[in-house]
């Protein structure tokens, strides 16, 4: 029997008698599923629902007619006929029994332990009417041990071994082992001594008692905490969380396995990355400069400045000489509200957003580009995925919940995984194939593959325009140019068909990339041979929905062209400079550390005649402007957010903005109606409303549906036919002479631009600007773990810890994005080229 | 066997107050290895079947306390009951011991020893506390002797040994539950590291093992056994087939002792894989062209592959271990020359490539269409000279040889007829082996043994046979097959292959007349260090065995790696006391197929999946494709992880008491 047929087979109905009633399962049910199905509860401690049944509480024992002893429901599957009893006098005992077990020697530490009031051994003693434990006579006290962000008292540890599992089935980490054997054991990491791991925090999420803590204490109890739904402020997956608040203190965030696309799963910087909002160094009143330094204001004479700043410079210099940056972690109704009082308050059209500036034609001009084919699929074709494909994406990284998402998968359907990367990035599980290619030579690699499915005998048919620029090059060339053996471009080939229907992340070194539209292009093409889909990873928690907003300059919000008035995107930083540009208006984003060649930024910056800036912090690029006004953080205003799968989620205050600070609707709300336009918004819903009626994709959209859960955006003929695209398979020109290495730039597992950077976890866990480099090439430079490299482009030079990885191939480094001192992106050119740079021993 | 007090597996046989003479046989149990060195010997043993008592002194409470105390220490922790509730039987035994038990402490630990074993996860909670409960059972006297103060504690050793049923009749005694778990866990990775720790052929026999795990998995009592020889490779797949590192050799090269070993076979290249990784220079030095041995030469392509084997075998290789090939020891190099170049070690590991006769005129006459089994099986899978193609083949014998001769010519287009001279219940092959022989179309004739090749012109035409019938059981348990007279008749055939077994060459022995002989051509050595009687010379595999089984002599190797460890550390060679508790719970019997195990049936055994009919009969590409993650997790999943304790009380018999 082949595979396939024996997945066939497996489709059968299995009839049990459950308790006297005849039910019927699929084969393969285990009897909790079964029970739960129809109603009947069993009692259990360690399962959940997303591990593999784990079967170490007990607990769940059920009895079967003709066996003697129980058997454990959890870990069971259904036989035909099987009679299952679930309540009897013995089962209970047994039950109980086992709590006496668990509670030999557990400390009665109740009323000082974190975890009370929510602890799941607290509330099943009691459910069970358990009252004593069977003491032993040697109880022993082990200190608690600190895992930096994370704690564990060993006491009051019931080895239910959930932590451990979900390291590794979600995470993919395996950072926890049990050490040891019988009473004597610890649950230890396997890193050593000290815990060094993703810190997400998952084992704190699924431990049921307190024994993994978070290292930032809880200062609060359970029963006084205000829990509030809401979406994560940090990266494009958009994970659902609660935060937790005691009066007007954000005391913890926590995870539900029961809301949200991410099914209970954080990274660190979601579940860690909540201390800015409170930060000591939040703004929180506006500041004008009046000479070299700036003074604080009333938000009275803040605005008046504001309006009348801008007024003047319209009347003089026109609305050309006004321009504005959006930042993508404003909500959809910051975005909407601050492009609306722009274009009809000041007739300006010079607005974008920096994921914008670096790549239009993945952000405002996607759907030109791509038409019905953009490169956005939901995160429910993972599941119905024949293969997962990596390309130029780090899901370990960046965006790492959708790797949460994906192991799941691999671990329950076997769903192949293919890794193209410019760098030695793995994954667990792991790949069938990982492929390392020359940077520069995607597209030529894209093309390969799809010739080498295209020809020869077993062929795919395809549409003759989805293979039309890959019949440019043979397997040959493709393997010469990309580096990747003409073997391995074959195999993968042949893995991907016999899979069928890929899905292909594309990461962030594909959104930079100077040739990111080919890939995408030539992605969209291999994609629509193999009737698969395409997602693009995105950096920020609304990088969609702001460009969705019209945060760009040729498209009104839905991605409408904008009439009349020219376009005017391009660089805003070289129009002010050539002195075209006179005022800039930046909303909650950083471009003098996060936008290329920052040197250049923060030039334009200091040239022009009026700058604006809402931020919740003194960035680098407040520090330059002429007026600071402090904008409330997600946490503090309502709104929605869009993430990378055009999915949109409800954002919701659950704090009082800091001091005096503003959500940004509010004050682009407040200088419209000083502009003398109509600005009739009480509140976010308002403006959501009007989205709702006028955003093409956004329509019918309520606060009240997506209260309910997340609603995907009707793009322009999503869901339509895919691929077909001519796209370049000429490799990059490689620059080499003075600058010989590629420089790769991007944002580290803690770390994701000005948030991240404010929040004190985040920033143990990973404390400076880093740049990881191979063995050969630091061997060769002289350089060894933790010493400082300065690293230098034709932009500018920065200095970093040295970090020797296998990650990086020789000739390769990869350099973090988010040091507040040395921002990667003073590297990148302005132009959106490639990133080269020297490096030396500083 | 007769003995003192035996209850294993629930047959209570209590001699106890008798006369030696009068003691009544313990059916179950044929032997007792009570010997464990330096004038020791063991009296009493506790396992998860219950207690045997060979003979006085014992001492069944301080044995109880030192069982709890295994269980406990072989707790995993990965279930509530097993990992406090033996704790907290433990401590109440340790009061007992120390006088400070009370008679309701007797009843407490039965119900304790119930609730473990009702709920725990695995053997050690479920199946540990039935030999407590006999022993509360048994020899309550006992227990209350210590409870009223009159007894105190014995002191004698106590030395045991966790295993399972698996893994007591593996060779390699791999600890099989931990790799099925490891897989079950997602974790490939792990439970190939386990594997390793027994044999670094994980490749060849998670394909082409004889797997007497099966054959003692408790499943079966169950259902079907695990497919525990196909998740072997599953595992190595993972590591081999994906984005997966293979762990380095940090040790490698750090020792300056040179080893040498003879035949790049299974044995060698285990025994080469656990020197090298301790940081020895390993060479071995091989005859033919390729390394494999058996595998090799042996196993044909469709069973496991050339790159699969060549894949494996540089692992091992690239672990620090040197091979020289076309290297003829006994010719090219001597015991004296490798003394010589400073080798400190020499281990053999020759195998047995010479076919045994089957005893039919005209077999040494050089007919044309006549061949040894495991020569033409050489020259199919790594020859040069095509083999000729035949219409029909006999094959003679019954075992495993015989299976691959037979499904390697219905590939080469042949009719093929096994002659085998006792009944297919008979047949020693792999039932497997033989299913899948019949599905490509091989035939079998039973009850003919062959008397006479038929030729014409130096060409065979036929072989002459003997119908036979079967007669008394011979040594092997086996009825012996006898000649019906005057029942000779020809079948027609133009080709006969030998395939009824190998012997070892072992002329290179004549140079040291130290190394004795056995009656079969093998070198002495001892059975457990596999020492010879010359001190720096070890043997292991089939030169040792006579042909056995691929896991025996990967498990030899891996033994012989234990014993030239000790001698090149300067150490006494002999063999752990661990290992002598592992061969006492191997005679007692690790697995009874008549128990009734509580656990629900009905959870069928994955099926492998295989290439199409049409390419399994004109290919020699690899029949079995191998579990995908997802049936291999779920096959994984059945494993019920019957770890199991076996623990020895021993004495020293000058004394009665333990040192």
């Amino acid at each position: 029997m082949s595979h396939h047929d024996a997945e066939q087979a497996v489709a059968k109905d299995v009839t049990i008698i459950l308790d006297g009633k005849s039910v019927t399962v699929p084969a393969g049910t285990t009897i909790l599923s079964t029970a739960r199905a129809n109603g009947v509860d069993i009692p259990t401690l360690c399962y959940l629902k997303k591990l593999n049944p784990i079967g170490s509480c007990r607990i769940c024992s059920v009895e079967v007619e003709g066996l003697a002893d129980p058997i454990m429901s959890c870990v069971t599957p259904v036989s035909e006929g099987m009679k299952v009893t679930t309540q009897s006098d013995k089962l209970t005992t047994y039950r109980q029994d086992m709590l006496r077990f668990i509670l030999t020697n557990h400390p009665l530490d109740c009323p000082v332990c974190e975890r009370s009031g929510e602890c799941q051994l607290q509330n099943k003693t009691f459910e069970m009417k358990v009252l004593s434990a069977f003491a032993t006579a040697n109880p022993k006290k082990v200190p608690r041990t600190d895992w930096s962000l994370l704690r564990y008292d060993r006491n009051l540890c019931i080895f239910c071994e959930r932590c451990v599992k979900v390291c590794w089935e979600v995470q993919g980490f395996g950072a926890l082992a049990i050490d040891g054997n019988g009473y004597s054991a610890i649950i230890k990491p396997t890193t050593g001594d000290r815990l060094d791991c993703d810190f997400c925090g998952q084992c704190l999420s699924v431990c049921p008692v307190g024994a993994i803590s978070s290292g930032v204490v809880f200062s609060a109890r359970s029963w006084e905490v205000k829990k509030t739904q809401t979406v994560c402020p940090h990266c494009a997956v958009g994970c659902s969380f609660h935060v937790n608040t005691k009066k007007e203190e954000l005391v913890r965030i926590t995870s539900d396995d029961d809301i949200g696309v991410n099914n209970g799963n954080l990274c660190a910087r979601g579940r860690f990355g909540f201390g800015f909002h409170q930060s000591e160094d939040r703004l929180t009143v506006p500041y004008l400069k009046s000479g070299d330094a700036h003074t604080t204001v009333s938000w009275e004479v803040a605005m008046s400045v504001l309006a009348e700043k801008l007024g003047e410079i319209k009347a003089k210099h026109g609305a050309e000489s006004i321009a504005v940056i959006g930042g993508e972690t404003l909500s959809n109704e910051d975005a909407y509200i601050l492009q609306k009082v722009i274009r009809n308050g000041l007739g300006a059209e010079t607005i974008d957003n920096v994921s914008n500036m670096r790549n239009p034609a993945l952000c405002e001009g996607m759907f030109d580009t791509f038409g019905a084919s953009a490169p956005i699929a939901s995160f429910e074709q993972i599941e119905k995925a024949g293969s997962f494909v990596f390309f130029g994406c780090d899901a370990e990284k960046e965006n790492p919940v959708i790797g949460n998402m994906i192991r799941p998968v691999m671990r329950d359907k076997d769903t192949p995984l293919y890794i193209l990367n410019a760098r030695n990035i793995s994954f667990t599980p792991k790949a069938r194939i990982r492929a390392r290619f020359n940077y520069g030579a995607e597209t030529a690699l894209i093309a390969g593959v799809i010739r080498a499915l295209t020809e020869g005998p077993g062929a795919v048919k395809a549409d003759a325009e989805s293979v039309k620029s890959a019949n440019a090059i043979s397997v040959e060339s493709a393997a010469r140019a990309s580096g990747v053996s003409a073997d391995e471009i074959k195999r993968i080939a042949d893995g991907l068909k016999k899979a069928g229907s890929p899905l292909i992340f594309m990461g962030s070194e594909v959104c930079n990339h100077p040739k990111g539209v080919e890939i995408v292009k030539g992605l969209s093409n291999l994609a629509a041979i193999l009737g698969g889909k395409t997602i693009l990873y995105r950096e920020y928690s609304n990088t969609q929905g702001v460009n969705d907003m019209g945060l760009a300059p040729g498209h009104l919000p839905g991605y409408a062209k904008a009439q009349g008035k020219a376009a005017s995107g391009g660089d805003v930083f070289a129009r002010i400079l050539e002195g075209k540009v006179k005022a800039v208006v930046i909303a909650g984003a950083d471009p003098a550390s996060s936008n290329a060649d920052t040197g250049r930024v923060a030039k334009a910056l200091a040239a022009a005649q009026f700058v604006a800036v809402t931020t919740p912090f003194m960035t680098q690029t407040a520090k330059l402007a002429n007026l600071v006004l402090p904008s409330a953080t997600a946490v503090e205003r309502d709104g929605t957010f869009t993430n990378n799968e055009g999915r949109v989620q409800l954002i919701r205050k659950a704090l009082s903005p800091k001091g005096e600070s503003r959500p940004d609707w509010v004050i682009f709300r407040d200088l419209g109606r000083m502009l003398g336009q109509e600005m009739h918004y009480g509140n976010a819903w308002d403006i959501l409303f009007e989205i709702a009626g006028k955003v093409p994709g956004y329509q019918g959209l309520t606060h009240d549906a997506l209260a309910k859960g997340g609603r995907l955006v009707s793009y322009p003929n999503r869901g339509g036919k895919t691929g077909g695209f001519e796209f370049d398979v000429k490799p990059l020109d490689a620059v080499g002479g003075d600058y010989p290495v590629t420089a790769i730039v991007g944002n580290s597992l803690f770390h994701l631009g000005v948030f991240s950077v404010h929040c004190s976890p985040l920033k143990d866990a990973d404390a400076s600007g880093w740049v990881e480099i191979g063995a050969e090439d630091a061997g060769a430079l002289g350089l060894a773990n933790g010493d400082t490299a300065q690293v230098q482009s034709r932009t500018g030079a920065i200095k970093l810890k040295v970090k020797i990885t296998k990650r990086s191939p020789k000739g390769v480094v990869f350099v973090m994005k988010n040091d507040e001192n040395a921002p990667g992106m003073s590297l990148a050119p302005a132009d959106g080229g490639a990133v080269f740079v020297k490096v030396k021993k500083a | 066997m007769k003995l003192l007090f035996s209850s294993w597996f629930g047959d209570i046989v209590d001699n106890r107050g008798k006369e030696p003479s009068d003691y009544a046989d313990v059916r179950g149990i044929k032997q007792f290895p009570a010997d464990f060195g330096g004038g020791r010997t063991a009296t009493a043993y506790m396992g998860w079947g219950g207690i045997v008592l060979l003979s006085e002194p014992y001492d069944i409470v301080e044995l109880t306390y030192e069982y709890a105390r295994a269980l406990q220490a072989s707790s995993c922790a990965k279930c509530f009951p097993c990992r406090t509730g033996t704790k907290v039987i433990e401590d109440i035994l340790l009061g007992i011991l120390e006088g400070r038990g009370t008679a309701e402490d007797l009843s407490h630990l039965a119900r304790l020893c119930d609730s473990v074993s009702s709920n725990s996860k695995c053997g050690i909670g479920q199946l540990g506390p039935v030999a407590l409960e006999h022993a509360l059972k048994y020899f309550a006297g006992d227990f209350a002797k210590y409870i009223s103060g009159e007894r105190k504690r014995s002191g004698f050793q106590y030395p045991w040994k966790m295993t399972a049923p698996c893994t007591s009749a593996c060779p390699t005694g791999m600890d099989i539950p931990l790799y099925i778990e490891y897989i079950k866990d997602g974790n490939p990775a792990g439970s190939l590291s386990t594997i390793r720790e027994a044999s670094p052929m994980a490749c060849s026999l998670g394909r082409a093992c004889f797997h007497p795990c099966e054959n003692n998995c408790r499943r079966a009592n169950v259902d079907q056994p695990l497919a525990i020889c196909k998740l072997k490779r599953f595992a190595w797949d993972y590591e081999d087939l994906r984005d997966a590192e293979k762990p380095a050799n940090p040790n490698k090269h750090k020792r300056p002792e040179k080893v040498a070993m003879i035949g790049a076979g299974i044995a060698s290249l285990a025994a080469a894989y656990y020197l090298a990784n301790k940081g020895y220079r390993v060479t071995i030095f091989e005859k033919l062209a390729r390394s494999g041995g058996a595998i090799r030469t042996g196993i044909p392509h469709y069973r496991v592959p050339n790159e699969a084997l060549d894949r494996e075998i540089a692992y091992i290789v690239s672990l620090g271990v040197e091979i020289k090939y076309g290297v003829h020891f006994g010719k090219d190099e001597t015991f004296k020359s490798l003394r010589d170049k400073g080798y400190k070690v020499i281990f053999l590991g020759t195998g047995g490539d010479l076919s045994k006769k089957m005893g039919a005129d005209g077999e040494d006459a050089g007919y044309d269409g006549f061949y040894n089994g495991i020569d033409i099986l050489k020259q199919v899978k790594i020859g040069t000279d095509p083999v000729p193609k035949r219409k029909r083949v006999l094959v003679v014998g019954g075992g495993n040889t015989a299976m691959d001769c037979a499904r390697t010519f219905r590939r080469l287009g042949s009719e093929v007829i096994i002659v085998y001279r006792r009944t297919e219940k008979e047949l020693p092959a792999d039932p497997h082996e033989v299913y899948e022989s019949k599905e490509e179309g091989v035939q079998y004739m039973f009850l003919e043994a062959p008397t006479k090749i038929i030729a014409q012109n130096g060409k065979i035409s036929g072989l002459e046979c003997q119908t036979m019938e079967l007669g008394e059981p011979d040594a092997s348990g086996r009825r012996r097959p006898v000649a019906v007279k005057g029942s000779e008749h020809v079948i027609p055939a133009d080709c006969i292959i030998s395939a009824i077994g190998q012997d070892c060459d072992i002329f290179y022995l004549k140079e040291d007349p130290n190394i004795k002989i056995t009656k079969w051509d093998n070198p002495v050595v001892h059975p457990d260090t596999l020492q010879s009687d010359v001190a720096d010379v070890f043997a292991g595999g089939d030169c040792v065995t006579g042909p056995l089984t691929l896991v025996m002599a990967t498990g030899q190797g891996r033994r012989a790696a234990q014993s030239i460890l000790q001698f090149l550390e300067g150490k006494t060679v002999a063999i752990s006391d661990e290992q002598r508790v592992e061969n006492l719970i191997a005679a007692i019997g690790a697995y009874d197929k008549k128990e009734k195990v509580s656990m629900p049936g009905g959870w069928k055994r994955q099926d492998m999946p295989i290439i199409s009919h049409d390419l399994k009969v004109n290919s020699f590409e690899e029949v079995e494709l191998g579990y995908s993650q997802t049936q291999a997790m779920e096959e994984a999943a059945r494993c019920m992880r019957c770890y199991i304790v076996g623990m020895a009380s021993v004495t020293s018999k000058e004394s009665g008491e333990g040192k």
